[in-house]
């Protein structure tokens, strides 16, 4: 009988083996109706499946592939779907078997036929792994093809960047990270389902542990704090039965840093201001923090006793002496960022058992995988302590032990920049002024015997720490030895040196040094062709700007003000260009901010001369303000393609800056029209706008002299209450950057009309 | 296993029950022939006779059963040609697990089905499944339960079934399962619909269900592929699969 069955299918395997492929199909279903579902029948399903395939790649005809290939579909569900059932195990397994060989020649058949598929037939193999997986539970291979795929999946998605959209995106760059956000999130879903598959189907299987650790990991990437806490707590369920006791607490110590995760997490969403119960959120997560502390204080006195238990084989005393490291710095690094007092515990508690956990750490790993980071710790934690002799000493025995470390190099300046930073924070002129002086100390002894150990750009950033010290001297030197020491290669360097010197005067108000500084930075070609040249332009507009507001002489007070609008220019077309090399990304809004600063400086302008007695002159900055602004609103109002509401954070501060400064502006002269025309605009846009007082105080003016309302607007209603003569806006020290709205009307000849520079590095 | 139970008592204490029919029970050591009653807590068959003046009873578990040989009730015919719902709901009743309970039941099902009371015919279906949970996927019972669950709107509850179907039925059961996934698929109605409707269902069941046993869901799913192919613009393979339901009359 078997003889017989097996002569059925035989005719059809010739026809086969000699690439009749449809003589063998036609045959193969003949015997298939007959015996339906024994092995042989596994064999012919599979055969007749690749004919179809190979008729597919092998023919010119469109019409007939696609036939062929809804046929070759429906032939492989077939398989994949029937055979997973039944009772004979090594048909299952036979089956099984040929769904995988299937899936595989899947992928070939797509790559070659690639360009011919309809949309959904690509992913062909995979929908066939999926139907194996649902399917053939009883299969060996099933656990490890779903714990492969999940691990597939999942590392596509950790091996792509996770972009952070923020407020100041551009609404094009936020689309385009979000973009990329939902594919990975998408991978990290596709590995979730693949591990739950495994968790659901096969939960006895070696792979069905390691699938739920990783479903934690999954669900952690994705911001799910629950879920990864929740399969943490089934992993570590898992590994407590059976598993050896070092197995468990790694499982447990994992599930900690889950817990301080979630605390630290908790405490950044309280300090976000939108939330209504910010206290609750920071409490329950400091509370969280310290649950996190204990276990893996728990965890290093644990692992303390089996290092120090004779029955303990070697290598696992190893293993628990690498917990018993991680337990010590974690338990330190949470207390060191925890900033929510309790009834219990206030900040100087929390920094006083940083610094005991640290330590003890460095006492027992004075060079452990973490002793870098913990001496670093303990001089920034003792620095804020008001200790500096203690901050020192972590920082010299950080020397000593990693003596050619990066950390190392940078130990003392960075000491000396915390310190600085810590005297911001105090009100007490005493205390400030000493700890500066503590600062400043360290940099000297830097600039005096540092000469092979700092590089040059190590100088860079004393100079601008000791900006801030107010140790103006001190900063000339150290930019002096930046400049000095730094090679002919490094004229970024050298840049930052300059500049550095010139800030100092800004700092000093040292207008005029600071104006000669910036000028001969800007005449060095090596030095105008770099980025930085960017922050000269910025300087130099406000510079220039200040010097125009005190100038008495007309002629050279107008070319300051020409110089300032003159470096915005340039600043703006250096950073147009950048963007359009690629070279940098410097967004919108950060560019039309300093479109406005132009605008300002004609405001400024506009004050000054009036003050001066200069009407004329006014009144021409007026116009130049007026038509400044006029542009700008006129490219970047709302439209029916982009909507207000589309609008991010800065782009809207940007559009309500120049409704206010246009009405302010034409405040003091006969376009009363205007000024509720923009005034109007102003109100349905930033209704509650921090200038709407200034604003409507202008349009209720304008109205009592006889202005009307626009379409669509009502006057505001209230008092008339006498404005300012002409309210300008103060010159507003912005960030620099690019304009692309269209170029000003061209403004008074100044002394010098710097060019735009190609930029070079 | 069988239990023996032997009755000491008098034959009048010993009275069959009300849902206990006259019947044959064939097992690997060979049948008997008594009153028979399905006991749903225990989930088995006891069969009573005589021996003498004394009763005798006897378990069997449905596993034991090669054949359960139960005579067709008097009044099952004329209640399913007069559609009689009452008469075929006292069947099911009376004959559950008895064999009879299930074509009474089925027809029960469909005529409720035609009456668009899905939720009467659902009911009726669930008690025979909460006896024999393969009733839900294979035998003829299945079909109709699918009708009442795509009428009620239970889509997870079908497409478990029908997925148990297409797996674990019997080879007409796994068709017809196919068939009547391929209309809940197709009921999108748009060109992927179809599609998806051809390769999950129509197609495989013209295709691997050739057997004669799955002949009726093989004619069906011919049909429905015919028109399927015309939606996604392959109208002469429709034709084709035309040709050959009507040759399969």
């Amino acid at each position: 009988m078997e003889n017989w069955i097996r002569a059925q299918f035989q005719v059809a395997n010739e026809k086969y083996e000699e690439g009749d492929w449809e003589g063998a199909i036609k045959d193969y279903s003949a015997a298939l109706a007959n015996y339906p579902e024994r092995k042989e029948s596994v064999s012919a399903i599979e055969r007749i499946a690749e004919a179809y395939m190979n008729m597919i790649v092998r023919s010119k005809d469109e019409q007939k592939k696609r036939g062929w290939r809804l046929d070759l579909e429906a032939v492989e569900g077939y398989l994949g779907e029937r055979f997973g059932g039944v009772k004979d195990k090594s048909v299952m397994i036979a089956a099984g078997d040929a769904v995988l060989r299937l899936a595989a020649k899947e992928k070939d058949v797509s790559a070659k036929d690639a360009h011919q598929l309809e949309e959904g037939e690509r992913d062909r193999s995979k929908a066939l792994y999926r139907t194996f997986l649902s399917s053939y539970t009883r299969h060996t291979q099933a656990p490890s093809l779903a714990a492969a795929f999940g691990y597939e999946a999942q590392k596509k998605a950790l091996d792509m960047d996770a972009p952070e959209i923020t407020a100041d995106d551009d609404p094009e760059s936020r689309a385009a990270k979000a973009k990329v956000l939902a594919e990975r999130n998408a991978l990290l879903e596709e590995a979730l389902d693949f591990y739950g598959v495994l968790e659901s189907r096969f939960p006895k299987s070696s792979n069905a542990e390691g699938g739920i650790f990783q479903m934690s990991v999954c669900h952690e990437k994705l911001g799910n704090r629950e879920k990864a806490i929740e399969y943490m707590k089934k992993y570590v369920d898992r590994v407590s039965q059976g598993k050896s006791d070092l197995a468990k607490m790694k499982a447990q110590m994992n599930l900690a840093v889950l817990y301080q995760k979630d605390g630290f997490a908790l405490i950044a969403e309280a300090e976000d201001s939108s939330v209504t119960n910010a206290a609750d959120l920071a409490q329950r997560g400091t509370m969280q923090c310290v649950k996190g502390i204990r276990e893996f204080m728990g965890f290093a006195k644990t692992a303390k006793e089996r290092i120090e238990n004779p029955g303990v084989a070697a290598k696992e005393k190893e293993e628990y002496g690498m917990l018993r490291e991680g337990a010590l710095y974690l338990a330190g690094d949470c207390w060191n960022r925890l900033k929510t007092p309790t009834k219990k515990l206030s900040l100087e508690s929390y920094r006083a058992q940083a610094a005991k956990n640290f330590e003890a750490y460095v006492e027992e790993y004075p060079k452990g995988r973490y002793a870098k980071p913990a001496y670093v710790k303990l001089g920034r934690i003792y620095s804020q302590s008001d200790d500096v002799e203690k901050a020192k000493s972590a920082l010299m025995r950080l020397k000593k032990a990693f003596p050619d470390s990066e950390e190392a190099r940078k130990a003392m300046p960075q000491l000396a920049t915390s310190l600085v930073e810590y005297a911001k924070t105090l009100s007490d002129a005493d205390k400030v002024a000493k700890i500066r002086e503590q600062a400043c100390a360290i940099y000297a002894e830097m600039l005096e015997n540092g000469r092979n150990e700092y590089r040059p750009i190590d100088y860079v950033h004393a100079g601008e720490i000791l900006i801030e010290a107010e140790n103006w001297n001190l900063a000339g030197d150290a930019f002096a030895k930046a400049e000095s020491t730094a090679g002919t290669n490094q004229p970024t360097v050298v840049a930052r040196a300059r500049l550095g010197r010139a800030r100092s005067f800004v700092a000093q108000k040292n207008y005029v040094e600071a104006r000669e500084s910036l000028d001969e930075f800007l005449e060095d070609e090596r030095m105008k062709n770099t980025l930085v040249a960017t922050n000269a332009y910025d300087m130099l507009s406000r510079v220039a700007l200040e010097q125009g507001l005190k100038e008495k002489d007309e002629s050279t007070r107008r070319r300051h003000f020409g110089k300032a609008i003159g470096a915005v220019k340039n600043l703006t077309a250096i950073w147009s260009r950048t963007n359009e090399l690629g070279q940098a990304r410097v967004p919108r809004w950060q560019i039309d901010r300093v479109t406005l600063t132009s605008s300002d400086i004609s405001m400024a302008q506009m004050e000054a001369e009036a003050n001066f007695g200069n009407r004329d002159a006014a009144d021409k900055a007026r116009t130049m303000a007026m038509q400044k602004l006029q542009t700008f609103i006129m490219t970047r109002e709302p439209t029916d393609e982009k909507p207000f509401d589309q609008y991010g954070a800065r782009d809207r501060e940007n559009l309500e800056k120049a409704y206010a400064d246009m009405v302010s502006v034409l405040s003091g002269t006969g376009f009363l029209d205007e000024i509720v025309k923009y005034g109007a605009a102003y109100d349905r846009y930033f209704p509650n706008g921090a200038r709407a007082a200034e604003v409507h105080r202008a349009m209720q003016e304008a109205y009592a002299k006889g202005a009307k309302a626009p379409d669509g607007a009502k006057a505001p209603e209230g008092e008339v209450t006498p404005a300012e003569e002409s309210a300008t806006a103060e010159p507003q020290a912005e960030e620099p950057a690019e304009a692309q709205t269209a170029e000003p009307a061209s403004e008074e000849p100044a002394a010098e009309e710097p060019a735009a520079e190609e930029p070079a590095e | 296993m069988k239990k023996l139970i032997v009755l000491t008592l008098a034959a009048a204490c010993v009275l069959p029950s009300a849902w206990a029919v006259q019947g044959t029970i064939k097992t690997e050591k060979g049948q008997m022939k008594g009153d028979i009653v399905w006991k749903g807590a225990s989930k088995k068959y006891e069969l009573t006779y005589k021996r003498g003046s004394t009763d005798v009873s006897a378990e069997f578990t449905p596993a034991e059963i090669e054949k359960l040989d139960i005579p067709k009730p008097a009044n099952f015919d004329s209640c399913v040609q007069n559609r009689n719902t009452a008469g075929l709901k006292k069947i099911v009743q009376d004959y559950r697990m008895l064999t009879w309970d299930r074509p009474a039941g089925n027809a029960l099902v469909n005529i409720y089905i035609s009456q668009s009371k899905a939720q009467d015919a659902y009911d009726i279906a669930r008690k025979m499944i909460d006896d024999d949970q393969t009733a839900a996927y294979k035998g003829e019972l299945a079909p109709a339960y699918w009708q009442a669950l795509l009428a009620l709107g239970k889509k997870p509850q079908l497409e478990n079934c029908l997925k148990k179907a297409a797996t674990d039925g019997d080879r007409l059961s796994s068709a017809r399962a196919l068939v009547m996934r391929g209309d809940v698929i197709a009921q999108a109605d748009s060109v992927a619909a179809h599609r998806q409707a051809l390769v999950d269902a129509y197609l495989r069941v013209a295709l691997m269900y050739t057997d004669p046993e799955c002949l009726p869901a093989r004619r069906e799913a011919l049909q429905r592929a015919a028109a399927s192919f015309k939606k996604i613009g392959q109208e002469s393979r429709g034709e084709d699969m035309k040709n050959l339901a009507q040759q399969l009359q």
